[in-house]
């Protein structure tokens, strides 16, 4: 068996409610609940759901942004939760995140040079500040941005140019793994492209793995080798990309999938779900999708939370009925 | 006024970026556009050449203009009056002329206003100054450890937020006055008790703006990218917490140049001989019908500086609030 780049088990994160005057612990927000994946050396695993269930807060907690409630994430077998403050910072070169809004994911009062230096200054990468300005320079270049542009400072970018400096910040430290936090949910379609395709030429050029984060299955679908889908802090299926598509086991995949629109097809039948996403707040009994799924049956309120479950090769299923 | 907004993410056009200008020169574009605010900094600059000239000439033991000579003769003149025949040459005014007048006292209130601009405008960033940097260390660590626990539940912010409440519910000025009673008197310790008693607003300022940069994508990067955390705080969250402390610190400067004043006027403030545009006020409220001059000038000083400030301050946020600016 090959050993995985990244391997998180049984992952939590839970965020505190708190009430009233005397900050009363009224509950919990699951925002991550019992999350399970891996992710082998230079792959790219798309992960999706609607807004709330818990993306972002599961790709920050893999980055340990956040402090995990519970479960265990290895990183080239190293154990991410006992590392030492110092020791995470040193080793934070290795995992790297790109966000999804090119506005705020950029100090306005550094120049696009130092954004992209500063992390060479700090993990000391180059002997001379000659030699850090051309590792930046370099940098530049790889992604699609011209040297000249060093001196400029954010607000003087377009959003997609934004994006570009983004990714060089996150490549300086040559990481292994990157979060992209829905990295082109934010851009003009003409410019989404662009951003993927560059994604892709880093990708095969340094052997990145990627977690690729977003809400639109077709970029994802684009973008991944294999395809998580999270639904209210769980995930709910993982497949090859070709085999979820075609085949699609749990009810909440399959509705996700109809719901992609496709240019001068008039659906006749609208597709959707019934309802809002639940609060996490006080997820209900037994299968947490079942008061919005169309084949629940007693067994899915009645019997605890289905596991994930591997049910074809490769292909992982949480659901009673399946 | 054609204003465009272009605060949303797509709306800039992609040659926006063959536009090369600076933070600097986009700040001051904005900023000169403001005709009162200009005016207000162009007055203020007067006063601060007034009280760098008052810092040479009016003090060391034989100063250019005296703001100490005594003349009993020339008790209450009105402005632009010569000096009486029998005092001596040495005690004539500079150019044989009172151009503001003199007081009860035949001192020269054009010496005196001109030393009192000195205290007036050092107090006012003395002690604006110390209430910043308490303000910036107490709101910055209050926001950026908010949610560290002390004991039983009870955060760092709830802490400091409490102090600040405590802090609130004083009557600044008599807690000034009480202070002033107990401590020396002299100008260091004036400008001591107007800082610490004013930080409040500069600590809430750098608490609410610690709180939303906190989450901020940038913030959150540069801990992925194992920033230590000094430098994030100070290279990354400190200067983009600044405009609206600047801000609110300008527009505390004539707070402070109002409560020197006021303490003076009290008779709480700089011990005399030295002269404050307070004491002067203070003087020339017993001579108000005789010499209405002798007010006339440290008022009008009081309240053009004061308004300066203000306006000046105004424009500057403007000028610095992202939400307001025109391209």
């Amino acid at each position: 068996m090959t050993k995985s780049l990244l391997r998180v088990v049984n992952l939590k994160k839970h965020f505190p409610v708190e009430r009233g005057m005397l900050s009363r612990l009224s509950g919990w927000v699951k925002a991550v609940d019992g999350v399970s994946f891996s992710i082998d050396a230079g792959e790219t695993l798309g992960l999706v759901g609607e807004s709330g269930c818990g993306k972002t807060t599961l790709g920050r907690t893999i980055l340990r942004l956040l402090e995990p409630t519970a479960g265990e994430i290895f990183f080239e077998e190293t154990k991410l939760n006992e590392l030492s403050p110092e020791e995470l910072r040193q080793f934070r070169a290795r995992m790297q995140v790109i966000f999804q809004d090119p506005y705020s994911s950029l100090n306005p009062r550094m120049t696009a040079g130092s954004i992209v230096g500063e992390p060479l200054a700090v993990h000391r990468r180059a002997e001379t500040k000659g030699k850090r300005e051309e590792m930046v320079g370099e940098l530049f270049e790889k992604v699609g941005l011209a040297r000249h542009h060093k001196n400029r400072y954010p607000h003087e970018f377009s959003g997609g140019m934004r994006q570009r400096i983004g990714i060089a910040r996150a490549l300086a430290l040559k990481p292994k793994f990157i979060v992209c936090d829905e990295p082109v949910s934010a851009l003009d379609v003409s410019i989404q492209a662009q951003i993927i395709n560059l994604l892709q030429e880093l990708q095969e050029e340094l052997s990145l793995a990627y977690l690729f984060i977003s809400h639109d299955l077709r970029v994802v679908a684009h973008m991944s080798n294999r395809i998580a889908v999270m639904y209210l802090g769980r995930l709910v299926e993982v497949a090859v990309k070709e085999e979820l598509f075609q085949n699609p086991f749990h009810p909440y995949t399959k509705i996700l999938l109809e719901a992609i629109p496709e240019p001068g097809v008039i659906k006749k039948q609208k597709t959707g779900l019934p309802g809002e996403i639940q609060s996490s707040l006080n997820s209900p009994s037994g299968c947490s999708f079942h008061p919005r799924c169309p084949l629940a049956k007693e067994i899915c309120s009645r019997e605890e939370e289905p596991q994930l479950q591997e049910k074809e090769k490769n292909h992982f299923v949480a659901c009673h009925l399946r | 006024m054609k204003a465009k907004m272009v605060n949303s993410p797509g709306s800039q056009p992609e040659n926006l970026s063959l536009i090369h200008q600076t933070r600097g020169q986009e700040f001051w574009r904005t900023f000169k556009r403001n005709k009162l605010a200009l005016t207000g900094m162009v007055v203020l600059g007067f006063f601060f050449l007034t009280a760098l000239t008052g810092l040479f000439l009016t003090y060391g033991r034989e100063p250019f203009f005296n703001p100490r000579t005594v003349r009993l003769a020339d008790r209450l003149r009105p402005p632009l009056s010569r000096p009486h025949r029998t005092i001596p040459e040495e005690n004539r005014p500079r150019f044989g002329i009172y151009i503001l007048g003199t007081d009860d006292l035949g001192r020269d209130v054009f010496a005196r206003m001109l030393q009192g601009a000195v205290v007036s405008l050092s107090v006012g960033f003395v002690a604006v100054g110390i209430s910043l940097f308490i303000g910036m260390i107490l709101g910055g660590i209050a926001g950026y450890f908010a949610e560290v626990k002390l004991l039983k539940g009870v955060t760092v912010d709830d802490v400091i937020a409490r102090l600040i409440d405590i802090m609130l519910c004083f009557p600044v000025f008599f807690l000034i006055l009480t202070l002033i009673a107990i401590l020396p008197g002299n100008i260091w310790m004036i400008m001591i008790v107007i800082g610490i008693t004013g930080w409040t607003g500069a600590a809430r300022f750098v608490r609410a703006e610690f709180f939303t940069l906190k989450n901020q994508d940038f913030v959150i990067a540069a801990e992925a990218l194992g920033i230590p955390r000094r430098r994030i705080i100070f290279k990354h969250m400190m200067p983009n917490a600044l405009a609206p402390v600047l801000v609110a610190a300008i527009i505390g400067i004539p707070g402070a140049i109002l409560t020197e004043a006021a303490l003076s006027f009290l008779g709480f403030g700089v011990p005399p001989p030295h002269a404050t545009w307070g004491n002067i006020l203070a003087v020339g409220r017993r001579f108000i019908f005789d010499a209405p001059w002798i007010i006339f000038s440290p008022g009008a000083a009081i309240l053009l500086t004061v308004l300066s400030f203000n306006l000046f301050g105004e424009g500057l946020r403007e000028a610095l609030n992202p939400k307001l600016r025109i391209r």
